[in-house]
């Protein structure tokens, strides 16, 4: 006689509890983070292995909301030296502008220069500093060039 | 606003920073092979629309930062190929077989150092996570290091978490900066690290160098086509260790006690080059001669072979032999240096044409504009036109730029050639001390090796 057969013949709790335990394990298989290789018999030795990757150190932010249209807004510039963003910033100012005729450009010539992010865990001193000027100047949108 | 592919770089990069979704313009051709004219006009027509859809339309939900799960818990049970097959598809591996990072494989290592499994060793950009003890032995069983190579990864990795080594600056690079280690003091010797001929390639050497690639890939978080954007592609670091008995024969000091350990402490430094090398074969035995064809192999090896003339850090790597000559003709390592800097030089005119019309991507004015400039730079001199030019009437009239600032000196390689090595990048360097667990010498004895002590330099 099968287990299910004899399943009546016990005790509810019994039964109760063997019946958990079938839904537990039939639960972890489903949920266990451990992925598996689909299982082939080749009579080869398996690995259990871990993560070579490194845990984060960053919290995520919010992306600020979008704005409504860019009439009356302040649109800031920022230039990295490189690949003649002189160039095409100033194209793009003017080209919001016949836009958008209300918008305000910043150009990139008012504004501090881009610069690679600090090292992890020395001050954000030019973070910082580039942040204020935002404020300061009332930046409502910042556009950063050039990458390549 | 990015070139195609570095979108891709600036939205990962961002995520890495904690902003989930960095909203990029794309200019669909690289901007310095463009004509002003060209990006005027594209700017309006290709990237305002761009900006304005950025700007002022809801952002999709994003992912959030990539999966980033360190820790010690099981992540994928299987045989040797499907171990293989999965860290390759998530970007784990190299491409190349490595060996499965068991939890047990992984405790061996963990017995040849003092610090704490969890303890943080350094945060590394680009990706901004936690290297430990635990994540640098996974990524040196990968590589199929001995788990006696661990004081060495620790070193590398507090090497590379420096703030002079620029890590930020350089590790995603187009230029390809290649980051390559070298160790100095008796512990090179005892674990086999080579400094003679072949050194790079010999296994105790390229494991070490594939567990730092390892390790730039999975915690430093530079990946190509996401976060490292080397044109070409890197590849792996490389490992040297200095000819420390050839050095003391010719009274030469080696690299880790010129900058203040002593001669039998342990340390590891990190530099960073575009390219293996320049290889020169200097076939002359005037001490003055040859120190004028190394200067010359340096000044035609910058960083980005045109457009950073003089910024360079240049390595060399001289063989045992070469470095005779140069000591048995008066060289210290200072004078040599001092002369190689003073011999380097380039016209100033062929190093303007080099930054202007070769650029790495900084912004330069007209040819014209720069080299009125450059030749008004106080750096620039008449009558030092380098040797191997011809002396013909009027030489002494051509205006020349410096073009070597910065030279580390590494002696090492084949003892019966005559050759140097000068590798170049940027101005970026780390030397840590090696730290050893306090049983290192039982442990040694247990796995085979001859104590420590037995290679000190007397």
């Amino acid at each position: 006689m099968d287990i299910l057969q004899q399943l009546p013949r016990m005790s509810d709790g019994t039964a109760t509890w063997m019946l958990a335990c079938f839904v537990v394990v039939i639960l972890f298989a489903v949920s266990s983070p451990t992925d598996t290789a689909a299982s082939e018999p080749s009579g080869e030795p398996a690995y259990k292995v871990v993560s070579p990757i490194g845990e984060s150190t960053v919290k995520i932010t919010t992306m600020a909301p979008r704005l409504d249209t860019l009439d009356g807004k302040t649109v800031c510039m920022v230039w990295n030296n490189a690949f003649k963003a002189d160039v095409t910033l100033p194209a793009i100012g003017e080209a919001l502008r016949k836009q958008y005729p209300g918008v305000k450009i910043v150009p990139y010539t008012d504004m501090p220069d881009a610069f690679l992010p600090e090292h992890p865990g020395t001050p954000r001193k030019e973070s910082e500093a580039l942040q204020a000027v935002f404020k300061e100047k009332g930046c409502n949108a910042v556009i950063s060039g050039n990458g390549g | 606003m990015t070139n195609p592919g570095f979108d891709e770089q600036a939205r990962n990069s961002a995520k890495d920073h904690g902003i989930p979704s960095l909203q990029v313009a794309v200019y669909p051709n690289p901007f310095d092979l463009e004509t002003n004219a060209q990006l005027q006009e594209k700017s309006a027509k290709i990237l305002v629309p761009q900006i304005v859809d950025a700007l002022i339309n809801p952002i999709p939900a994003s992912k959030g930062t990539a999966e980033q799960r360190g820790g010690r818990e099981i992540v994928f049970t299987g045989t040797i190929d499907q171990v293989n097959r999965y860290f390759t598809d998530k970007g784990w591996s190299d491409g190349m077989s490595i060996t499965p990072p068991t939890k047990e494989k992984v405790e061996e290592f963990l017995k040849y150092t003092d610090y704490a499994p969890d303890q943080e060793i350094a945060v590394l950009p680009v990706a901004n996570l936690r290297a430990t003890p635990w994540n640098i032995a996974v990524n040196g069983v990968m590589a199929g290091c001995r788990p006696e190579y661990m004081p060495i990864l620790i070193a590398a990795v507090q090497a590379i978490a420096d703030p002079s080594f620029r890590y930020t600056n350089h590790g995603g690079s187009t230029h390809s900066f290649m980051n390559f280690f070298w160790v100095n003091g008796p512990l090179s010797r005892q674990l086999g690290i080579d400094h003679g001929q072949g050194l790079i390639a010999n296994p105790v050497n390229s494991v070490i160098g594939r567990a730092m690639s390892l390790i730039e890939r999975n915690i430093a978080g530079f990946r190509i086509k996401e976060t490292q954007m080397g044109s070409f592609g890197k590849q792996l670091s490389w490992v040297l260790a200095e000819d420390e008995e050839a050095m003391t024969k010719l009274g030469w000091e080696p690299y880790h006690v010129d900058k203040g350990f002593a001669k039998n402490a342990n340390a590891l430094s990190a530099g960073y080059s575009t390219l293996w090398g320049r290889n020169l074969i200097p076939s002359t035995s005037d001490p003055k001669i040859l120190m004028q064809v190394v200067a010359y192999g340096m000044t035609t090896t910058e960083a980005f072979a045109s457009g950073f003339t003089g910024q360079s850090r240049r390595y060399v790597l001289v063989e045992p032999g070469v470095a005779k000559i140069l000591a048995d003709g008066g060289y210290t390592k200072r004078s040599l240096r001092e002369d190689l800097i003073n011999t380097g030089r380039k016209m100033t005119y062929e190093a303007v044409f080099s930054q202007v019309y070769g650029s790495f991507g900084e912004v330069y004015g007209s040819f014209d504009a720069e080299l009125e400039k450059a030749l008004r730079d106080k750096k620039t001199e008449k009558g030092k036109l380098p040797p191997w030019y011809p002396r013909f009437p009027g030489w002494e009239e051509i205006e020349t730029t410096p073009a070597i600032r910065m030279v580390e000196f590494i002696v090492c390689g084949d003892p019966a050639r005559n050759k140097v090595q000068t590798l170049a990048g940027g101005a970026g360097i780390a030397i840590k001390e090696i730290k050893l667990p306090a049983k290192w010498d039982e442990l040694m004895e247990k796995a085979g090796y001859r104590p420590l002590q037995e290679f000190f330099l007397k």
